[in-house]
């Protein structure tokens, strides 16, 4: 009897402590942020896609996202911290964009002047997608200068903050930071 | 023959003037199924509340590429061939019906887009409704497939 007790209690330690216990440590993340050389295309968002024509995407020079993934980069895992960083940093919006997109970013920020931030009236986006030599796609979405937004299929999510003024920044970087 | 070096002058300004017209057209040949590399559904698509978020199966997408005709550019959103019914492939919460219910519309809360590319560009799609498929390139170049 005292055994049948045992061995019920053994069941119990292995399926509510050591089974729980082993699934956290042996967690496989679930992507990994690639580097700026595994990355073969760089797209914008094409303007006139969205279903919802008030809604504006601007391209911004693929540089500008390369710049993240050439290391240095701080990656957070949750998207949780999003809101803090992008409260704090605002977009530069390329210059010369075209005529069209200039009216219709006009028309937002008379819309949206209570908006800090001009992409968080939610009407105005920079994003696109990106694909690496093996193939794999990542959508991008670009938050403020120094804050972009990454996420692949299954919407796992990394924030990669670039701290560093961009473009020369690039030039000085070692392996990006990888957290997981 | 001898041809008159002023001829072929108004031939070639004439061919550029068409390829000009077709490039400023903006429409897109679409790729075969056979150059697709890679293929991904979006499901951060979610800007307003409302919004339900739907996948297409890699096969359901590769199907529009393989039997999909090309419909005339420029078609506005109420044209006849752009509306049609939008199936909803996974079961729906409460809370989304509920949203469904109060739109009176399932096309206006359905979002089906994603990406796929060759091994040179990315296409980005949008899915319509169960026949039409609208894809683009980031240069804007677009065209919309309908599936019989």
């Amino acid at each position: 009897m005292i055994y049948k007790k045992q061995g019920w209690y053994c069941v119990y330690v292995l399926v509510f402590v050591v089974f729980p216990l082993c699934c956290s440590v042996a967690k496989v993340p679930d992507f990994v942020v690639p580097n700026r050389a595994e990355i073969i295309i760089v797209a914008n968002h094409p303007q006139g896609s969205a279903i919802i024509s008030s809604e504006c995407y601007i391209p911004v020079d693929p540089e500008r996202i390369l710049s993240f993934f050439s290391g240095g980069s701080k990656v957070y895992i949750s998207d949780v911290e999003l809101f803090n960083f992008s409260d704090r940093g605002t977009l530069t919006l390329p210059k010369n964009l075209p005529a069209a997109i200039e009216r219709e970013v006009d028309t937002i920020k008379k819309e949206y002047k209570e908006v800090k931030n001009l992409h968080l009236g939610a009407k105005v986006h920079v994003e696109g997608a990106l694909l690496t030599s093996d193939y794999k796609v990542y959508f991008w979405r670009l938050y403020s200068d120094h804050v972009l937004l990454l996420w692949n299929e299954k919407n796992n999510k990394r924030v990669l903050v670039n701290q560093g003024s961009i473009g020369v920044k690039s030039q000085n970087m070692t392996n990006p930071s990888r957290t997981e | 023959m001898k041809v008159p070096f002023c001829h072929l002058g108004v031939v070639m300004a004439s061919g550029f003037y068409i390829s000009h017209i077709t490039v400023m057209a903006g429409e897109l040949v679409a790729p075969s199924a056979t150059q697709i590399v890679a293929f991904a559904n979006n499901p951060n698509y979610q800007y307003n509340s409302g919004d339900i978020y739907q996948p297409l199966s890699r096969e359901q997408f590769l199907e529009f590429l393989q039997k999909g005709k090309v419909l005339p550019a420029g078609l506005s959103p109420n044209d006849l061939q752009l509306r049609g019914p939008v199936t909803f492939h996974e079961p729906l919460t409460p809370s989304q019906r509920a949203e469904i219910k109060a739109a009176n519309s399932d096309e206006s809360l359905l979002r089906c887009q994603g990406v796929a590319a060759t091994k040179t560009l990315i296409y980005f799609w949008e899915l319509r409704n169960d026949k039409v498929l609208w894809t683009a390139t980031e240069h804007g170049d677009s065209c919309l497939l309908r599936k019989e």
